[in-house]
């Protein structure tokens, strides 16, 4: 919480430090508005960035050029979680396998093997199903199934 | 609006540009124009980290056996309980404008 306070003071700091940078060269001009927009002037993506933008704007410079490839990102980081949680079980189901096998009867450790089990298959089923439940929510609060799923940020004038 | 500088009646909003051909007293007209658009994104956002929620819930249970199954309970609980207050802040903030009698949502005194 205490370094995140710092990062947002930082943000803040250089946020504000760039209002101040603009205003003396929009005073300037008389008119407000500069020619050309900016005194900063273009800002390019850095190479990772630009390539997941480039998969969300399939036209370069086109009427949506200014789309965030934010979304792409987030779906690989789902994709791979669910990878992840699937290996995690499967390692599980098979030491729980090895633990049934030398527990020789005894009632402790099939308890054990159990809840292990029980608890893997119901989290795997969480994540998997979190999708629907997310778009049951969706559906349910705003109207719309695609709400959170296919989320779109919009300015002052939407 | 002209931005006058040197006169007495400056506006600051006048001379910061916000675009190319908006300045920023153009678009924001009145602060009620930024709440409504911090509002509008802060549920796009707010869903997202619900989704990741139910995510990592779901991974607590899968790791964390009989432990993790509380913990992922709690998780799930306090994520959805959250989204909903979110969710009625309006309505609440409706039902007091109604009993109270105070104009707190339209702007106009």
């Amino acid at each position: 919480m205490k370094i995140l306070g710092k990062y947002l003071f930082i943000v803040l700091v250089l946020a504000f430090g760039l209002f101040q940078l603009a205003m003396p060269a929009l005073a300037a001009t008389g008119r407000g508005v500069t020619p050309g927009g900016s005194v900063f002037g273009p800002v390019d993506a850095p190479p990772g960035v630009a390539e997941f933008n480039a998969q969300v704007n399939p036209v370069v410079g086109g009427p949506d050029g200014e789309r965030i490839g934010l979304i792409i990102f987030a779906s690989n980081l789902i994709r791979i979680a669910t990878i992840v949680a699937g290996i995690i079980v499967f390692i599980k189901f098979i030491v729980a396998g090895y633990a049934y096998i030398f527990s020789d009867g005894s009632a402790k450790v099939n308890e054990q093997v159990k809840n292990q089990l029980t608890y893997s298959v119901i989290g795997l089923v969480i994540i998997i199903a979190s999708y629907t439940i997310i778009a049951i929510i969706s559906l349910l609060l705003f109207g719309k199934a695609d709400f959170i799923l296919n989320p779109t940020i919009t300015g002052p004038t939407p | 609006m002209e931005c006058q500088t040197g006169s007495a009646n400056l506006n600051l909003a006048d001379c910061y540009a916000l675009n190319a051909n908006q300045t920023v007293s153009e678009v924001y007209t009145s602060p009620a124009v930024l709440v409504n658009l911090l509002v509008r994104n802060i549920f796009v956002v707010a869903g997202i980290l619900l989704f990741f929620l139910v995510m990592y819930a779901g991974f607590l249970f899968i790791t964390g056996n009989v432990k993790g199954k509380d913990k992922a309970k709690e998780v799930l609980e306090a994520a959805l309980i959250g989204f909903l207050v979110m969710f009625a802040a309006f309505w609440i903030l409706q039902i007091v404008k109604v009993v109270t009698g105070a104009n707190i949502l339209t702007g106009t005194p």
